[in-house]
């Protein structure tokens, strides 16, 4: 995972330094990207650390925050469950109509083959975390205290940054035939 | 109908503490069967499609380069020589160190791109440094949570990137002019109360005594800090790099300085640096990634046009629309972090944007204000979530002195309002 | 008609100011009132539907995503990889060649290739000629355009043609492209000319234009299958002919100011102090001569038998 972010960046720095931009620097880092998030995302599974409201999950008796946690485990692998088999048939697409890259033009499937093995490998865990929490009934204060009323995670947890999708296009944004 | 339960759905999952990007997810996954009951798939096609597409933007990428900046410069060193310069300059006396910790923090803004990482940087060097001279550490964590909530506003900014991404019209250059008036002006509001509250409960009366570094010598150290926003900013004004490119830039620059200059970074740190940022990012990433579902059930339900309509036609006019537009910010910003606020709600919000024609600039400008706020208020609030844990106390303990800042801050953002220019004129200088 | 959807989903790149969103607004407006309501479409520019990502457009109306959609050939050309014909360099050296491959026997044949993609062509509309603009010189040969760093769309047809005119050809999204114009870290970009004032390029530095016509861009009108088949045969008809009917306005309107004798919208342009530049037939030739490496690699991908019957076109056009 640490790799990858280093290569993505070295990507990057290549485009800079050799005064160059190659269409691979983009479409390769951006691909690195989606994988460092699938990556990270599995480890964040496992070490609960994704972002959520822990207001309610956290408080409040030990037998309703372990019910919390499997809910919460168990949407995780039901969501990534489901975007591993419809990204396995956008992935069959790929492959019967031969699609390439917009950018260097190999085979599309070379990146889009990731998208459901990693989902899967995430749903796995957020399942494994599900059957974890079910086994562990009076243990359950060994889990430790709960984290507090905000996001647990590692130091500066990221919650922070507002967040949001989607390049509407209009005249001044696309990057393509505009 | 569908609409409704998109919403009451997403809720649910929220507050049954499901990982935010999950809810996103599944809330939009059902809904989008619900409306294509008849097509192929149930048109869930356009899961994977827009999760994989929510991400695949190359200006995205600044957003884990500018964690990673975060993660670097935090244990770089520049902080604490950057305090030492500070103290050097204005001395020592009753209130100047949460002065200090202040003006760093809008520093190190001007080189990291997220809240919580200037937290952490900032609150490793004061609170120590707080708690000796005799300021309690709730005032300190208060103090540092809120000086770091400027980052965000002064450039470079993660959460402008992402709103530039979101909205057409609002180039990352001119969203990062336009915030370097207000962050200032949050950065001096916040001075405001607190020296006013040191000096009022007689904080930090033994900090006289502690030694006064020496002026030339802290600023030779502290030069390497000095010369990196001007190296950032200024690299990305003279058109040397595009704003991807100034964060790796920053990064190599951060890593040559903490490992070469200063040498508080060894080789073995690196490895748990990069796993750190890595999957702080991912976190990150894939709450972007499955806002993208979210984003494509909001915009086909149809939902988004009688929403703005009725807003619209409320007979609130322009100002009221604004101020319930905020208060009602304010109040799921106590629940909700800034991503899912901007996530969520620039949406909704872009097509009263447009019937007001406000300056997308500008209006991303007062929505990050807004989500600044929102880093340090309670219970949900990142920066003072870090700062309480440095300072070792629970964060309802700064609940009595942040609510100072604040107001002072919420100040800054109703000036903002009243005089869009603050926000527009260096853009407009600057020709973006 | 009890399985016609309340509305149709149809996916632009740019908006109704421009051409292509007039071809979509245009087809959407006639089908409705020609079907007396019974198919209602609303318009999605920017790609909204699948988040922005124009080169991912393509699947997404085969698979559904996108009922229906105005699209440009380049954008598509990674799924039909015939599109590519009309991003060859200075292969259409007129409007009545672009007319000659579309409504020609070329048309159809990329029409048969759209469709066995898996999504069904109806008709032909225009982004029109792309047009190199620059911030350093007046570019009459390609020695001018040696080592201008310029902007292009994201496609390896159009690497390969900058790197083989000696410049030094970079994608970037617009959002990116546009402070890299205004700070001159870019030196140049190209796209329709109707985009020109658009986009305010004279106010990113942007100071010469070169009307070269190396490629226009068509656009296509298409319809996700299983839609299709839902309707009856007679709304079918009316949503083609509708389409046929937009995409003939839809060329009119991108190719206003450019067909007139006098070129309104050149003088427009200059107007802002650019300097455009038209290639005399000498000097336009020697763009096509350094191009030609780059025509023939991609004839191959293309396929030969396309290629020479888009040649055999343009040469018999009228
Ligand atoms: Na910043
Ligand atoms: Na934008």
């Amino acid at each position: 995972m640490a790799l990858l972010a280093l290569i993505t960046f070295a990507n990057v720095l290549v485009r800079y330094f050799t005064n160059q931009s190659f269409a691979w620097t983009e479409e390769i880092s951006v691909f690195l990207m989606i994988v460092l998030a699938l990556v990270g995302s599995a480890a964040a599974v496992a070490r609960n650390s994704h972002i959520r409201i822990e207001f309610f999950a956290d408080n409040g008796p030990a037998r309703r925050r372990r019910l919390l946690a499997r809910f919460g485990a168990l949407m995780t692998a039901l969501l990534f469950t489901l975007i591993a088999v419809l990204s396995s048939r956008t992935l069959y697409d790929d492959l019967r109509y031969g699609e390439t890259s917009p950018g260097i033009g190999v085979p599309q499937w070379w990146y889009t083959v990731w998208l459901p093995l990693l989902s899967a490998v995430i749903a796995l865990r957020a399942f494994g975390i599900f059957l974890r929490h079910g086994k562990k009934g009076e243990d359950e204060r060994q889990d430790g205290p709960p984290t507090g009323r905000s996001q647990g995670g590692p130091a500066p947890s990221g919650g922070s940054d507002p967040h949001a999708v989607g390049e509407r296009g209009g005249p001044p944004s696309g990057g393509q035939a505009t | 109908m569908i609409a409704i339960l998109l919403f009451s759905a997403f809720l649910a999952l929220l507050f049954l503490g499901v990982p935010i990007g999950a809810a996103l997810g599944l809330a939009g996954a059902v809904c989008i069967a619900l409306a294509n009951l008849d097509a192929p798939w149930f048109g869930l096609l356009a899961v994977p499609q827009n999760f994989y597409a929510g991400l695949g933007k190359y200006p995205l990428l600044a957003v884990p380069m500018f964690v990673l900046v975060g993660s670097i410069f935090d244990r770089s060193g520049v902080a604490s020589r950057l305090v030492n310069f500070a103290v050097a300059i204005v001395g020592r006396g009753p209130g100047m160190l949460p002065l200090v910790a202040i003006a760093v923090a809008m520093f190190l803004g001007g080189i990291s791109g997220s809240g919580p990482a200037n937290a952490a940087a900032v609150g490793a060097v004061m609170i120590a440094a707080m708690k000796r001279a005799g300021y309690p550490p709730a005032f300190s964590a208060s103090i540092v949570g809120a000086a770091a909530a400027t980052d965000i506003l002064i450039p470079p900014s993660v959460a402008f990137i992402v709103y530039s991404v979101l909205v057409p019209g609002a180039s990352v250059p001119a969203l990062f002019a336009a915030g370097m008036v207000p962050g200032v002006l949050a950065g001096l509001a916040l001075m405001v109360p607190a020296v006013w509250l040191a000096r009022k409960h007689k904080m930090g009366l033994l900090e006289a005594e502690l030694p006064r570094p020496p002026f030339w010598r802290s600023l030779r150290a502290s030069l390497w800090g000095l010369a990196a926003p001007v190296l950032i900013l200024g690299g990305m004004r003279a058109g040397w790099f595009t704003p991807t490119e100034a964060a790796v830039v920053a990064v190599f620059y951060g890593l040559f300085v903490g490992m070469v200059v200063h040498r508080t970074i060894r080789v073995r740190d690196l490895c748990g640096i990069l796993r750190e940022s890595g999957e702080l990012s991912a976190v990150l990433l894939l709450v972007i990634s499955l806002a993208g579902i979210f984003a494509f059930s909001l915009s086909t339900l149809g939902v988004i046009d009688p929403v703005t309509n009725a807003i619209v036609h409320s007979g609130l006019g322009e100002y009221g629309v604004l101020a319930l537009l905020i208060v009602l910010l304010v109040t799921v910003g106590m629940f909700l972090d800034g991503v899912s606020i901007f996530l969520i709600f620039v949406p909704l919000l872009l097509p009263i944007m447009r019937h007001y024609n406000w300056d997308p600039v500008w209006f991303g400008v007062v929505l990050t204000l807004k989500v600044a706020l929102g880093q340090f208020t309670p219970p949900l609030a990142v920066n003072l979530m870090v700062s309480s844990r440095i300072a070792g106390i629970p964060m309802e303990a700064t609940v009595r002195w942040v609510g100072w800042l604040l107001v002072s801050m919420a100040l800054v953002m109703v000036l903002v309002i009243a005089f869009p220019q603050l926000a527009l004129w260096l853009p407009n200088v600057l020709g973006y | 008609q009890s399985n016609y959807k309340p509305e149709y989903r149809m996916s632009l790149v740019l908006g109704p100011p421009t051409p292509w969103g007039q071809s979509g607004q245009i087809w959407a407006d006639l089908v409705k009132e020609r079907t007396q309501g019974r198919i209602n479409i609303k318009l999605y520019p920017g790609v909204s539907l699948i988040q922005g990502d124009q080169t991912r457009e393509f699947s997404a109306i085969r698979q559904g995503i996108i009922d229906m959609a105005v699209g440009s050939t380049i954008n598509w050309s990674p799924q039909v990889k015939q599109l590519n014909l009309f991003s060859m360099p200075f292969l259409m050296p007129d409007y009545k060649a672009v007319d000659a491959l579309t409504q020609g026997e070329v048309g159809l044949e990329i029409f048969a290739a759209i469709d066995k993609a898996g999504v069904l062509p109806l008709a032909w509309s225009e982004n029109g000629y792309r047009e190199l603009t620059n911030s350093k010189r007046a570019v009459r040969s390609p020695a001018d355009l040696k080592g201008m760093k310029i902007r292009v769309v994201g496609s390896p047809l159009f690497a390969d043609m900058f790197t083989a005119l000696g410049a030094n050809p970079t994608q970037m999204s617009w959002a990116d492209a546009q402070p890299a114009l205004a700070s001159g870290a870019v030196d140049g970009q190209e796209n329709p000319l109707f985009m020109f004032p658009l986009l305010k390029l004279h106010n990113l530095g942007q100071k010469f234009v070169t009307t070269w016509g190396y490629m226009a861009d068509p656009l296509v009108f298409v319809v996700n299958k299983d839609v299709w088949s839902s309707w009856t045969p007679a709304d079918q008809a009316i949503v083609r002919q509708a389409a046929i009917d937009a995409g003939k306005q839809g060329v009119a309107i991108a190719r206003k100011g450019l067909v007139e004798a006098d070129k309104p919208l050149l003088k427009e342009i200059a107007g802002f102090g650019v300097t455009v530049t038209q290639l005399s037939p000498a000097e336009r030739d020697a763009f096509v001569k350094a191009t030609r490496p780059v025509y023939d690699k991609w004839k191959q991908t293309i396929g030969v038998d396309l290629v020479n019957a888009a040649e055999k076109a343009i040469a018999a056009r009228k």
